[in-house]
C-alpha cells in the first residue's frame, strides 16, 4: 500500500517525473503466468487444473455425457423435472447445432484439453530434481487429452485437433481434423502414459491414471477402431495387472465407503463437504418431493434423468445388478416411499439433505469393462473362444451373485453373432448409468436399428454423430457440418 | 472611478483616499427588492469595484455602506442583473425583472466555469428548478426527458434501482459506455455491477443512490468532443458534472423540504384464473388431470400479484442551513429518505449528511471542503429468474406459480412450490422470508486550495477520497424452494473500495484590448482500489441464525477473497480565446495514462477543439432585430473509454481443484488469452451547433448535429473453444453514433398568467461498421429455461441492438396443408413461420433482423403554470420506434400448463377456436424466438405533476417564515403505449451495451402521489 502513496506525494509536490511504476499493474489477487510455471509444485498445480473440468458433474462427468449417451438411448428418457426444450430434442432426435447440452458438453472437452496442453506445453521447461516425475506429471496430461479427444472424436467425428496452449489471436480457427488424425493422437498420447505413468495405485495417489489406465483405454481405442488384435492384446494386458480384479459385489462396489477400489481402473474423484464443489451431484436423478425426511419435508430430487420401464423390466430375474442400478422404493428414516425406477447406483445416504455434496467416484473405466471389451475382441476376431466366453461370464457370475461356475449364468453355446448382442446386452446391464450404451451402439453399429425398432420413428442414419454446434461454426469459417444437421 | 493607489506610502494613500471620497460621502443605502409579484430574498447586493456586498434578507430588504454616488449592483439566478446608481438617494427600491435569456448564465465546464454564451462545445445545462421537478431517489433519474441527447433508461424500478444512461448512443460493444460523472470535482464511473459486493441477488442496486439529489444545484451534461475531451481516456461517454449547494452571502438560511407520498403499482398482467388454468392444464396434457368437479370448485383461485403488491410509503426529509459572509461561505444539509417497495419487504432507506464549507483565508489564498457522507439500507427485491430452478424471483414466481395453490398449505407450512412440472417457489414466502440486504456507506470529500500569485492566475490543488463500504447478505431459509434442498443457504459478501485523487491546475485569465484569453495547465493522479470478501455455507441446522453465523452451517464453501486495482495519471491542458467577443476557441488536450493497458500502450492522448462565432454580434445579424443571440458552434476531438476491469491485458491464471487420494488439491490454468497491446477505444466526435435566442427571450434554442466515430473497440471477439476460450479481448472493430438534437424553451404567457414551455428531442442512429476478423457476435442464451440463444446478434452495418430471429406467420389451421409447407412436422395448432430463404424448410437461415432496441427518437417536455402564488407544472417524456423484447410475454404464452399463462391463452388454438395468435395447449415448452416475442416499446408518459402554492409573505411573516411552499405531486400518472409488460422503459440487461430492450419479469413501475411542504427561515 505505501508503494502506492508514493505517485500520491510526488503529485502533490507537482513533480511529474515517471509514473511508470505508478502505471504498472502488480495484482495482488490474481496469479499471473509471469510468476507460475517455476517449481515442482508449479508443475503440479497445472495438472490439477487440468483434472478439475473433468469433475464438472454438468458439463462432462456424468451428466455432460450423460445427455449424449445415455439420454437418446433406450435406457433413458426425460423425468418430469427437465424443463429445457434442448435436452427433450436430445431425447427425440430432433436437435439441430444449437443445442446447448451439446455446446456444454463440446466446450467443457476443449476447455479441459486447453489445460492439459498448458501442462505440456509449460512443464519440460521446469527443473526437476526427478525426471522420472517430471515425466509421469506429462504422461499425466497426456493421459487426460487423450480420454477426452476419444469422447470427442466419437460423438462429433472429424474434430480440431490442438494440442498447444493458444498464446496469441493470431492462429485460432483450427479445422476440424480427420478422425484418423484424432485417433493417432489419442493413440500416442496413451502410449505415452503406458509407459510413463505410475505403475501401481496407492491410496495417496487414487485419481491418478496408472499405466493399466492407459493399456486399457487404448483397448477401447482399438475396439472402437475395429483393430481387434490390438484390442484383444491390449486389454488382455490391463486384465493381467494383478492390483486389479472384479469387486466380489456388484451392489457394494457403488457404496461410498468402497469408493476407492480395484474395480476402478480410472475413476472420476469426487468428495462431498469440502466447500471446493467437488462433491457428487444427485438432485438431478432422485425422486421429487416423495421420500420423506426424519427432519420434515422430503428428499429434494428434481427427477429430470430417469431410466426408461423398458430399460428396468429387461433385467433378467436374479440378476442383482437391477436394484443397484435403479431403485423404486426407499425409506430415509421417516417411512418408505415408493416411486418409478429412478437412478440408485450412485447414491450416497450421507448426502440425502445435501444432494450436491454426495462422496462417490464416477467410473470411466473398470475391470468388467476391460473383461467385455476382451470378450467382443476375442468374438470379432475368431466368434466365442473359450477365452471370450471365460471373460463375460465372470461378469456375469459376479452379476447373479455366484462365485464359480453356474449353468444357469454362463453362456455356451453361442454363434458369433449372438454371442455379440450377448456382450451388448450384457454391457447394457452392467454399466447402466456409466454413459457407455450410445458409444456401445454406435460402435456396434445398432443405434438407428434397435431404436427404430423400439419405436423411435425420427431416427435417421447420420444420428451416428452429433452435430458441431453452431456458435462453433459461426465463429471459426474454416468448420464443417456433420452429414445430415442443417448446414 | 477609482484610481491606483500608490502602495507603501499610507500617508498619501490616505489623503487621496479622502480628497477622492469627497464628492460621494459614505452612507447607508437601504431598500427593497422585489419581482413584479414577490420581494425577493437572497439576492446579491454589491457596491460596484468594491468587494462590499451583502444579500437581501428574507423580506427582501437590504443595507449597504456605500458612498452616495456608488453603483449598486442587484444579481441573483434567475433574475437580469441591473446596476443602479445611488445619486444620492438613501432609499433604493429595486424591481427585477426575470431572466428571459439563459445564455447569461455561468456553467460549470470541468476545471473551470464559463459564461455559458462563451461556450464552444455542446453542453446541457439542467438548473435546480428543473432537476428537482420530480422527487427523485438518485441523480440520474433527474436527467430523465431534461437534456438533449441524454436518455436514461431504468433497469430496475425497485427502490434504489439503478438505471443505465446514454448520451448520444452506445460508443462501444463490450465496454461501459456509462458516462463519467463528476460530483464536486471527483470523477465517478458508474459501474453498478461493481458497486455491490455480490452476495445479493437480483437487480443491482444504484451506486449513485448513495448521492444525495436533493442538494445538487446543477447538472451539466458534456456531450461532444470539445466539451469532454478534458476528461481525455474517460469522456468518451460524456460526462455529467454534479455540482452541490454552496453557501452564500448573508444571514443562516434554513431551508426545510419534506415530502410524504404512497406508491402503488401502475398496472397488472391479466392472468389465467384457477379454472381457466386448470382447463389449460387438461388440455396441454391431453387427459383430465382436474376432474369437472375439481374445475368447478376452483373459482377464481390465488390472485398471487395481489398478494405480493402493497402500496408503499416514500418520505423525504431534508433540512439545509446555508449562509456565510464576505470571507466564509457554508452549506450543511442533512436527509433522511425512505422508500417502501410496491412489493412486499422491499425497501430502500438512506441518511446523509453534506457540508460544502469555503474560507477565503487572505486575498490570495482560499480554502475549503466539500464532502458527503451517507448511508442506505436496501431491502433487494429478487424479480426474474436469478440464477435457475428454485430460486426464480418473485414477480415471476407470481406470474407462473399455479392460481390453483394457495400460499399455505392445510397443515399450515407455506406450499413449497408449484405442482405442474416446473418447479417454482411460493412467491409470497420468498418475498417474506429470503433474506436478501445490502448495507452501503460512502463517504466522498474533498478539501481544495485557491491561491491567487498575480491577478489572474490562480492556482489551485485538490485532494479527494471516495470511500464506499457495502455489506451484503443473502440467507434462503428452508422453508423457501431456494433453500429448501440445501438445507438453507446464505452468503456474506463484503466489498470496501477506495479512491483517492489528486488534482493541481494552474489557471490564467487576461483580457487585453479586444482579446480574451484563459488558459488551463494541470496535473492529477487518481487510484481505486476494491477488496471483496465473500463467504457462503449451507445445511444449516435450523433456519434461526442464517447468514449471520456462516459458521453454523455444515457445508462452509470455499471462501473468496479478491482485489483489484487501476491508477491513472493525466496532464490536463486548455485554452479559451475570445476576439472581440464574437470568435471564440477553445482548445483542449488531455494526455492519460492508465495501468489498465498494455505494457506497450500506457499513455494516450486525447485532443479537441472547437470555434464559435457568435453572429448576433455582428451588424448584420443586429440588423435583422430578431436575434438576441446567436452562435455557430464546430467542434471536433478525439476522446478515450477505458472502461474495462483491470488486468485484461495480462496473463492471468484462475484457481482450480480436484480430487487426488480423497483429497483436495488446488490447480492453476490460465483465465484468458493475455494482449500486452491492449488500450483505449477512442471516439472521434464531430459537432456542429447552433445556439439561439430570439425575439427578446421570447424563444430560445439549441440544434445540434454529431458524428462519431469509435474505433479500436476493446471488442471481445469470439474464437472457438478449441483454444480453451469463449473469446478474447481485442482493439478491432468501430462504430458509429450520429444524431441530431434540438431543444427548446419559450415564455409563452408572461403576464399575471405565466406559461414557460420547453421542450427537447433527440435522434440517434447507431451503426457497427467493422468487427475485425468476425463476421458477427453472437451474444448467447437469455431468459433461464425460455431457452431464448443468440436473441441479438452484431453484424457490421447493422445497429448494435438488433433482435434476430424467425418471421412468425400465424397457427397451422386443420385444414392446411402441413405436409406440404416448410414445417412438415408441425401439426395443426403449431406457430408457422416464414421460409424467409425460401429453400422449402424453416432452419437456422429463415432468421432475420426482426426488431431494434435503439428508438427512432426520444425526447422530453416540461410546461409550467403560475399565477399569483400557484405553480402547475407538467413533465413528459418519450421513447419512440423502439422494440422491447418481451420476456415475460413470451414466458406467459406458452401454453404448457406447467405454470400459469397469461389470459391470452384463453384464446389458444383448439379445433373448436381456430385462433391465429396462440398455438394450441402442449407440454412441450420449445419455441422458436420470433417477432412473436417482440413488442413496440414506444411510450408517452406523465412523468410528474405537481400542484404547488406560495403562502403569501404576509402571513409567513408573522409566523417567522420566509417562504413556504405547499405542493402534491403525481408521479408516472399516465403512460400511453401499447406495451403489454409493466413498464415499457425497463431494462433487465442493466449497463450492458448489447442487451437493451429486453423486459423479462422485472419489478413493476409504480405511480406516486405525494404531498410535501418547502419551509425557508
Amino acid at each position: 500500500m505505501t508503494k502506492k502513496f508514493i505517485p500520491a506525494l510526488l503529485a502533490l509536490s507537482l513533480l511529474t517525473t515517471s509514473c511508470q511504476d505508478f502505471l504498472k499493474e502488480s495484482p495482488d489477487s490474481l496469479m499471473v503466468e509471469g510468476n507460475f510455471y517455476k517449481t515442482e509444485a508449479d508443475a503440479e498445480a497445472a495438472i490439477t487444473a487440468a483434472y478439475d473440468v473433468l469433475n464438472n458433474q454438468w458439463d462432462i462427468y456424468y451428466r455432460g455425457i450423460y445427455l449424449l449417451a445415455e439420454l437418446p438411448t433406450d435406457n433413458a428418457e426425460c423425468g418430469q423435472g427437465v424443463a429445457n426444450s434442448y435436452i427433450f430434442a436430445l431425447k427425440d432426435y430432433t436437435t439441430g447445432p444449437v443445442n446447448d447440452r451439446i455446446y456444454t458438453l463440446y466446450t467443457a472437452l476443449y476447455k479441459a484439453i486447453a489445460n492439459a496442453n498448458v501442462a505440456l506445453d509449460k512443464i519440460p521447461a521446469i527443473s526437476f530434481t526427478d525426471e522420472t516425475k517430471k515425466n509421469r506429471l506429462l504422461a499425466e496430461a497426456r493421459f487426460i487429452r487423450g480420454l477426452l479427444y476419444f469422447n470427442l472424436v466419437r460423438l462429433f467425428g472429424d474434430v480440431p485437433l490442438v494440442v498447444h496452449q493458444t498464446t496469441s489471436l493470431g492462429d485460432v480457427n483450427a479445422p476440424r481434423a480427420k478422425a484418423e488424425d484424432v485417433y493417432k493422437q489419442i493413440v500416442e498420447d496413451f502410449t505415452f502414459g503406458e509407459k510413463n505413468l505410475d505403475a501401481t495405485a496407492t491410496a495417496a495417489t487414487a485419481g491418478r491414471p496408472t499405466r493399466t489406465a492407459a493399456t486399457g483405454l487404448l483397448a477401447k481405442v482399438y475396439l472402437t477402431l475395429k483393430d481387434y488384435p490390438n484390442a484383444r492384446d491390449k486389454a488382455k494386458a490391463a486384465l493381467g495387472d494383478a492390483q486389479y480384479g472384479l469387486f466380489a459385489s456388484y451392489f457394494d462396489l457403488f457404496a461410498p465407503a468402497n469408493k476407492i477400489n480395484k474395480e476402478f481402473i480410472f475413476a472420476i474423484q469426487n468428495k462431498g463437504g469440502t466447500g471446493t464443489g467437488n462433491g457428487f451431484g444427485m438432485a438431478l436423478y432422485l425422486p421429487r418431493a416423495t421420500i420423506a425426511l426424519p427432519g420434515g419435508g422430503t428428499v429434494a430430487g428434481n427427477s429430470a434423468d430417469v431410466p426408461t420401464q423398458e430399460f428396468y423390466d429387461s433385467f433378467k430375474a436374479g440378476d442383482l445388478r437391477r436394484d443397484r442400478t435403479f431403485f423404486t422404493k426407499y425409506d430415509a428414516g421417516a417411512g418408505a416411499a415408493t416411486f418409478r425406477p429412478h437412478w440408485y447406483k450412485f447414491f450416497d445416504p450421507a448426502a440425502i439433505t445435501t444432494l450436491g455434496e454426495g462422496n462417490l467416484n464416477y467410473p470411466v473405466l473398470r475391470y468388467s469393462d476391460l473383461l467385455l471389451t476382451y470378450a467382443e475382441a476375442l468374438n470379432e476376431i475368431g466368434g466365442p473362444t473359450a477365452d471370450a466366453y471365460q471373460a463375460i461370464n465372470q461378469v456375469r457370475r459376479r452379476a447373479y451373485g455366484k462365485s464359480g461356475a453356474d449353468a444357469a449364468v454362463d453362456l455356451a453355446g453361442l454363434s458369433q453373432s449372438t454371442f455379440r448382442d450377448a456382450v451388448l446386452d450384457e454391457r447394457r446391464w452392467e454399466f447402466g448409468f456409466e454413459d457407455h450404451r450410445w458409444f456401445d451402439l454406435v460402435r456396434t453399429g445398432k443405434l438407428v436399428s434397435l431404436l427404430r425398432a423400439k419405436g423411435n420413428t425420427r431416427i435417421q442414419d447420420y444420428h451416428t454423430l452429433f452435430p458441431i454446434p453452431q456458435r462453433e461454426r459461426d465463429v471459426n469459417p474454416n468448420l464443417t457440418q456433420n452429414p445430415g444437421y442443417p448446414n | 472611478m477609482h484610481t491606483p493607489l500608490p502602495a507603501g506610502r499610507p500617508a498619501w494613500w490616505l489623503i487621496a483616499l479622502l480628497f477622492l471620497s469627497v464628492p460621494g460621502f459614505a452612507q447607508t443605502i437601504r431598500g427593497t427588492v422585489s419581482s413584479d409579484q414577490h420581494t425577493l430574498p437572497g439576492i446579491s447586493v454589491r457596491v460596484k469595484n468594491t468587494n462590499r456586498g451583502t444579500v437581501t434578507q428574507p423580506d427582501g430588504r437590504y443595507e449597504i455602506q456605500a458612498s452616495s454616488d456608488a453603483v449598486l449592483v442587484f444579481s441573483g439566478v434567475g433574475y437580469q442583473t441591473q446596476e443602479v446608481s445611488a445619486g444620492g438617494r438613501t432609499l433604493l427600491d429595486v424591481l427585477l425583472a426575470a431572466s428571459t435569456s439563459d445564455l447569461n448564465e455561468v456553467v460549470v465546464i470541468g476545471y473551470g466555469t464559463q459564461k455559458k454564451s462563451d461556450l464552444t462545445g455542446s453542453i446541457s445545462s439542467i438548473s435546480e428548478a428543473q432537476f428537482k421537478r420530480v422527487p427523485i431517489a438518485s441523480l440520474d433519474n433527474g436527467l430523465r426527458g431534461r437534456a438533449a441527447g441524454v436518455q436514461v433508461t431504468t433497469t430496475s424500478n425497485q427502490p434504489g434501482g439503478a438505471t443505465s444512461i446514454r448520451i448520444r448512443g452506445s460508443n462501444s460493444v463490450n465496454t461501459g459506455s456509462e458516462p463519467l460523472y463528476v460530483i464536486d470535482g471527483f470523477p465517478v464511473y458508474n459501474d453498478n455491477s461493481s458497486a455491490g459486493a455480490g452476495a445479493t441477488v437480483g437487480p443491482k442496486l444504484n451506486a449513485l443512490s448513495l448521492i444525495n439529489p436533493n442538494d445538487i444545484v446543477s447538472v451539466e451534461v458534456l456531450k461532444d468532443a470539445s466539451a469532454a475531451a478534458i476528461y481525455g481516456a474517460r469522456g468518451a461517454n460524456g460526462v455529467v458534472l454534479i455540482t452541490t449547494k454552496k453557501g452564500k452571502e448573508g444571514p443562516t438560511q434554513f431551508d426545510f423540504n419534506a415530502y410524504y407520498g404512497v406508491q402503488s403499482v401502475t398496472k397488472k398482467l391479466p392472468l389465467l384464473n384457477a379454472t381457466e388454468f386448470a382447463q389449460l392444464v387438461n388440455d396441454a396434457n391431453g387427459k383430465a388431470v382436474y376432474t369437472p368437479d375439481q374445475i368447478a370448485s376452483f373459482g377464481k383461485g390465488t390472485d398471487w400479484q395481489n398478494l405480493i403488491f402493497r402500496d408503499a410509503p416514500v418520505a423525504n426529509y431534508q433540512l439545509t442551513a446555508s449562509g456565510g459572509d464576505v470571507k466564509t461561505k457554508y452549506s450543511l444539509s442533512l436527509n433522511y429518505f425512505d422508500q417502501k417497495g410496491v412489493i412486499i419487504n422491499s425497501g430502500f432507506k438512506r441518511y446523509s449528511a453534506r457540508f460544502n464549507f469555503e474560507k477565503k483565508a487572505t486575498d490570495r489564498l482560499t480554502f475549503g471542503t466539500n464532502l458527503t457522507v451517507a448511508s442506505t439500507n436496501a431491502n433487494q427485491a429478487l424479480t426474474n429468474t436469478g440464477g435457475g430452478e428454485g430460486t426464480q424471483g418473485v414477480v415471476v414466481s407470481a406470474l407462473d406459480f399455479s392460481p390453483i395453490l394457495n400460499v399455505r398449505n392445510s397443515s399450515g407450512a407455506y406450499t413449497l412450490e408449484n405442482d405442474r412440472g416446473i418447479p417454482i417457489g411460493n412467491p409470497v414466502a420468498t418475498a417474506l422470508e429470503l433474506t436478501n440486504k445490502s448495507v452501503s456507506n460512502r463517504v466522498l470529500g474533498t478539501l481544495f486550495a485557491n491561491y491567487k500569485i498575480i491577478d489572474g492566475l490562480d492556482f489551485r490543488t485538490s485532494v479527494g477520497v471516495d470511500v464506499i463500504n457495502t455489506r451484503e447478505k443473502y440467507y434462503a431459509p428452508r422453508t423457501i424452494l431456494a433453500g429448501y434442498s440445501l438445507q438453507g443457504v446464505g452468503t456474506v459478501s463484503s466489498a470496501n473500495s477506495a479512491s483517492w485523487l489528486n488534482e493541481n491546475t494552474l489557471t490564467y485569465s487576461k483580457t487585453f484590448g479586444q482579446h480574451s484569453l484563459t488558459a488551463l495547465a494541470g496535473f492529477s493522479a487518481q487510484h481505486f482500489q476494491r477488496n471483496l470478501v465473500t463467504s457462503s455455507a449451507s445445511g444449516f441446522v435450523n433456519d434461526l441464525l442464517g447468514a449471520d453465523n456462516l459458521g453454523s452451517g455444515s457445508i462452509i464453501n470455499t471462501p473468496t477473497t479478491n482485489t483489484l486495482d487501476w491508477s491513472l495519471v493525466s496532464y490536463i491542458g486548455r485554452i479559451n480565446y475570445s476576439f472581440r467577443n464574437r470568435y471564440l476557441v477553445t482548445l483542449t488536450g488531455r494526455a492519460d495514462g492508465s495501468s489498465k493497458f498494455g505494457d506497450n500502450n500506457k499513455y494516450g492522448f486525447f485532443p479537441s477543439g472547437s470555434v464559435a462565432w457568435k453572429l448576433s454580434e455582428e451588424d448584420f445579424i443586429k440588423n435583422l432585430n430578431a436575434f438576441d443571440e446567436l452562435k455557430l458552434r464546430v467542434s471536433y476531438g478525439k476522446i478515450g473509454n477505458q472502461e474495462i476491469s483491470p488486468y485484461q491485458s495480462l496473463a492471468g491464471l484462475s484457481n482450480m481443484s480436484y480430487i487426488i487420494g480423497d483429497k483436495v488439491y488446488k490447480g492453476f490454468a490460465p483465465s484468458n488469452i493475455p494482449n500486452k497491446d491492449l488500450k483505449w477505444e477512442t471516439t472521434a466526435q464531430t459537432d456542429v451547433g447552433l445556439d439561439f435566442s430570439l425575439f427578446n427571450g421570447r424563444l430560445n434554442g439549441t440544434i445540434d448535429a454529431y458524428y462519431k466515430k469509435t474505433t479500436d473497440m476493446l471488442l471481445w471477439i469470439n474464437v472457438p473453444w478449441s483454444t480453451g476460450f469463449a473469446s478474447a479481448i481485442r482493439n478491432i472493430g468501430s462504430m458509429e453514433n450520429k444524431g441530431l438534437e434540438l431543444s427548446l424553451s419559450a415564455p409563452i404567457l408572461t403576464g399575471d398568467f405565466k406559461w414557460n414551455a420547453s421542450v427537447n428531442i433527440s435522434a440517434n442512429r447507431n451503426k457497427v461498421l467493422d468487427l475485425g476478423p468476425v463476421s458477427q457476435i453472437l451474444t448467447g442464451e437469455i431468459n433461464g429455461y425460455l431457452k431464448i440463444s443468440d436473441p441479438v446478434i452484431i453484424r457490421p452495418g447493422v445497429a448494435l441492438n438488433g433482435f434476430y430471429g424467425y418471421v412468425s406467420d400465424g397457427i397451422f389451421q386443420s385444414g392446411d396443408n402441413i405436409a406440404g409447407s416448410a414445417q412438415p412436422t408441425a401439426v395443426a395448432g403449431d406457430r408457422r413461420y416464414k421460409d424467409i430463404n425460401g429453400d422449402g424448410k424453416i432452419d437456422a437461415s429463415d432468421r432475420k433482423y426482426i426488431g431494434f432496441a435503439q428508438p427512432k427518437h426520444y425526447g422530453g417536455m416540461t410546461h409550467d403554470f403560475s399565477y399569483k402564488g400557484f405553480e402547475l407544472s407538467a413533465t413528459f417524456n418519450w421513447v419512440y420506434g423502439n422494440t422491447i423484447l418481451n420476456g415475460t410475454r413470451a414466458d406467459l404464452d406458452l401454453p404448457t400448463g406447467q405454470k400459469n399463462s397469461s389470459a391470452r391463452v384463453k384464446d389458444r388454438w383448439t379445433p373448436t377456436n381456430p385462433s391465429n395468435t396462440i398455438p394450441r395447449a402442449s407440454l412441450n415448452r420449445a419455441f422458436l424466438f420470433s417477432d412473436a416475442q417482440l413488442e413496440d416499446g414506444s411510450y408517452l408518459r406523465l412523468g410528474a405533476a405537481t400542484l404547488g402554492y406560495h403562502l403569501p409573505t404576509n402571513w409567513l411573516k408573522q409566523v417567522g417564515l420566509s417562504s413556504a411552499k405547499i405542493y402534491v405531486t403525481g408521479q408516472n400518472l399516465w403512460t400511453w403505449t401499447n406495451y403489454t409488460g409493466y413498464d415499457p422503459e425497463t431494462n433487465q440487461s442493466g449497463q450492458n451495451n448489447i442487451l437493451r430492450g429486453i423486459d423479462s419479469d422485472a419489478y413493476p413501475l409504480a405511480k406516486t402521489w405525494l404531498a410535501g411542504i418547502q419551509i425557508r427561515f
